[in-house]
């Protein structure tokens, strides 16, 4: 019972001193302001249908304009919805990346790490085989053979990922492992299962969510760098990755709207999700705090 | 300093390309080219690599660009003419020809390097199906006997697999071809090959043609895959010509100083191939509808930015068998509800796959505007994109779970309405480029005649051939989408330019002067 009051106290304090920090802050606003406006897309702009792909010819090209602030694009789609309609693919590709990422590196990390042995070395050697490649030359090479599609990029992104979050895990497994409070847990009889389960995850819980975090942003950017060469999302959709590989091609002849835009955005998006994971580690962690 | 070193740093990245292009000789043409040239044997390649085998090899006879007095030109031939029964060809050929190699040209030569061709039987090598046998009758007179009546001077204008190369060349196998080796008679030679990255011609100093003034000494083809980058090259100077860049641009590019833009009508057009076979397209009526719920307008004139023109039937309309009369479906939604409800689904309720080459963002945005029209019907349309390969194999492997629609471009090894329809609708055992599946042996039977017909008695070949597309038509097996133009970027200071879609893409630099 004691452990868990001062577990609330500490998650109050790190929320506090979170809120403190003027640019986790920003980021934060910024962040949850995106993600309303692409979860209620379909309420906040008349132009619904453009955004899921629906072509209106008489607005082609249209420049940036009361109309359409973002200008439209060569099938005359407004590019406001199209971006926040876009937006449910592109954030949420980093999502579930990172999700999936942390859902299969994290127990493989901490297995490997608690019971060490062959099962450690197996783990590893099949973590280094696929750290040995370049992560984005990799994505593209197993989307490439799964075949273009929005889920197959992001298992495709997040196959690339896990061994990132298994090594984390392992690290800080194998220094709780040794704590006292393991041992004595082990002495009276508690299963392997329930001692990484209950005493070694909640524990190593704050780094892999401070590295999530941080890696969010990452991953949208190549989510979107897997879109922009084909082998993400699928006309008539679109996520930002999409729009600005379809801009490009305008960019030349004074269409600069079209890439513009969701450039803009997968910029601002990826530098919030930094800042935010930035704050979110100095919150979490006492000694930095201390430091500010 | 470190202010003044990064002024240094930014003045010297703005006027690096000023230096290059002082420093670019006047007599070098540079032709920013968007793919490889995937197979450069003058016999088996039938891909991009012609716009190097027009100017490093030549043909007997030149087929002239549509609206010459002549459909034909001499070109290795001086003259030629045919039997009665146009069953026996005889043609004279050029005197005092010489190889890239220093091989004398002769009857000879022509019969070793068509005779490869024939046995190679790759690629565009079809186009012989007609030959018997090729006689050297004379040093300069080459006889060519026919199992069937043939066009056959026509035929050996074909912008593939009618090269004639060196009788030293002929005994050399595809590696050697692709390792940039080449010895044809034309007035280019191939100076480097860098595979997918550049090619280098030099002018033939002993071309039979002789040079004169102005003419370009060095051909650069650069090989760009990003249609951004081509355009930036011909926007600076750094291209003098180039194409395949996005219909939109070529508005804006017309304006810009230094360039022309050259629209000329081609014999290339795209189509939808609908599956024949598999439910629900294999239903005519279903066909029907899909074909009256096309956007045709809107493709035309938006998508095409107006530069192409709605075809009529599978023939473009430059090209003789071309039917002003035929039936061209329009987009008429009440029809298609119509003809859907009679065919037993009456508020649509079926998905359609589309499949187009991945990279293509026209027809992706085809893809696109039609999906709009068929919601209103109640017909879903699943755009997929895919590697063209990709999409080929899914199309071949097996009819019944193939795409029900299918992004294709045709255009002609030679230049006859056979190729249209022989290529894209005769019945195959095997699927290869018909990908209809359509068969029908009433259609087969017009086009077995009007083939066999069409050397000798034009006008009746090419009224079986409007017969045939009648049927074709009926049966809705493809959407017959636009008629497509070439569309060619070229640098104002170039004289003499002018495009020939009978050698799609292909430029005689031999014409051109700046």
């Amino acid at each position: 019972m004691k452990g868990r009051a001062v577990l609330r106290i500490e998650v109050g304090s790190s929320a506090w001193f979170l809120l403190r920090d003027r640019a986790a802050l920003i980021s934060m606003t910024f962040l949850i302001l995106i993600v309303l406006s692409a979860v209620f897309a379909p309420l906040l702009t008349p132009y619904a249908s453009q955004g899921m792909g629906a072509p209106d010819l008489a607005a082609k090209f249209e420049p940036p304009g009361i109309e359409h602030p973002f200008g439209a694009d060569g099938l005359g789609r407004d590019q406001v919805a199209r971006l926040m309609f876009g937006a449910r693919r592109s954030l949420s590709m980093g999502l579930l990346v990172v999700l999936i990422a942390i859902v299969i590196g994290a127990p493989l990390g901490m297995i490997a790490g608690y019971i060490g042995g062959w099962i450690d070395e197996a783990v590893m050697r099949v973590t280094d085989v696929f750290l040995a490649f370049p992560p984005l030359l990799l994505a593209i090479a197993i989307a490439a053979a799964l075949g273009a599609s929005y889920i197959n990029a992001v298992v495709a992104i997040a196959a690339t990922w896990w061994p990132w979050y298994a090594r984390l895990a392992r690290a800080q497994t194998l220094s709780i492992r040794e704590r006292a409070y393991i041992e004595a847990a082990r002495s009276i009889g508690v299963r392997d299962r329930v001692i990484i389960r209950r005493h070694i995850l909640p524990n190593i819980m704050t780094p892999i969510i401070v590295q999530g975090a941080l890696d969010v942003g990452t991953a949208i950017l190549v989510a979107a760098g897997l879109s922009f060469i084909g082998l993400g999302t699928q006309a008539p959709f679109a996520d930002w990755g999409v729009m600005i590989s379809d801009g490009r091609l305008f960019f030349l002849s004074g269409r600069w709207w079209m890439s513009t835009f969701p450039g803009l955005a997968i910029f601002l998006t990826a530098m919030a999700f930094n800042f935010l994971g930035d704050g979110v580690r100095v919150a979490a962690d006492p000694r930095l705090r201390r430091m500010r | 300093m470190k202010r003044a070193l990064l002024l240094i740093l930014l003045l010297s990245l703005l006027l690096a390309p000023l230096a290059v292009s002082v420093a670019q000789d006047r007599n070098v043409f540079v032709y920013g080219h968007p793919v490889a040239f995937p197979n450069l044997d003058p016999s088996s390649g039938n891909s991009n690599e012609n716009v190097v085998m027009g100017n490093v090899y030549e043909t007997l006879t030149f087929y002239n660009a549509p609206g010459s007095d002549e459909i034909l030109s001499p070109k290795l031939a001086v003259s030629w003419e045919s039997s009665e029964d146009s069953l026996t060809w005889t043609f004279n050929l050029r005197d005092g020809v010489t190889f890239h190699d220093g091989a004398a040209f002769n009857a000879a030569a022509v019969k070793k390097a068509l005779d490869r061709t024939i046995a190679i039987g790759e690629g565009s090598a079809w186009i012989y199906w007609m030959i018997d046998s090729i006689e050297a009758v004379d040093e300069l007179v080459v006889q060519f006997n026919l199992n069937t009546p043939a066009p056959l001077d026509l035929v050996l204008s074909a912008g593939y697999a009618a090269w004639i190369m060196s009788p030293n060349a002929a005994d050399q196998d595809n590696a050697w071809f692709n390792d940039g080796n080449a010895a044809g008679t034309g007035p280019y030679m191939i100076a480097s090959n860098e595979p997918g990255q550049r090619m280098v011609l030099e002018a033939n100093p002993n071309y039979w043609g002789g040079w004169s003034e102005g003419q370009f000494d060095t051909i650069v083809f650069e090989i760009v895959e990003d249609p951004t980058v081509l355009e930036q090259m011909i926007r600076s100077g750094d291209a003098d010509f180039t194409y395949s860049l996005p219909f939109d641009n070529y508005g804006p590019l017309a304006d810009a100083p230094g360039l022309s833009v050259v629209v000329t009508p081609s014999f290339q057009n795209l189509l939808i191939l609908l599956n024949t076979v598999k439910e629900p397209t294999s239903s005519k009526l279903v066909r029907q509808a899909l074909s009256y719920s096309f956007p045709y307008g809107d493709v035309v004139s938006s998508l095409y930015a107006g530069l192409g023109t709605q075809a009529r039937g599978p023939i473009p309309a430059n090209m003789w068998g071309h039917g002003a009369d035929l039936l061209q479906y329009s987009q008429d939604l009440d029809k298609a509800r119509e003809l859907l409800a009679e065919a037993g689904y009456p508020d649509g309720g079926f998905s359609v796959v589309y499949t187009h080459v991945a990279s293509d963002l026209d027809e992706q945005q085809v893809g696109e505007l039609w999906r709009a029209s068929l919601a209103e019907i109640g017909v879903d349309l699943e755009i997929r994109g895919l590697a063209w390969q990709a999409q080929w194999d899914l199309a071949i492997n097996d009819p019944a779970s193939a795409q029900d629609a299918f992004g294709f471009y045709w255009w002609p090894d030679y230049i006859t309405p056979n190729s249209w329809l022989t290529g894209m609708f005769v019945s195959e055992d095997e699927p290869f480029f018909n990908l209809s599946y359509y068969s029908n042996p009433a259609f087969d039977d017009l086009i077995a005649e009007a083939s066999s017909t069409s050397g000798i008695d034009r006008a009746a070949a090419e009224d079986l051939y409007l017969q045939a597309q009648t049927l074709l038509l009926e049966d809705a097996a493809a959407i017959y989408v636009v008629d497509l133009p070439d569309i060619h970027v070229v640098r104002d200071d170039v004289a003499g330019y002018v495009n020939n879609p009978g050698y799609p893409h292909v430029v005689f630099f031999y014409d051109l002067t700046r």
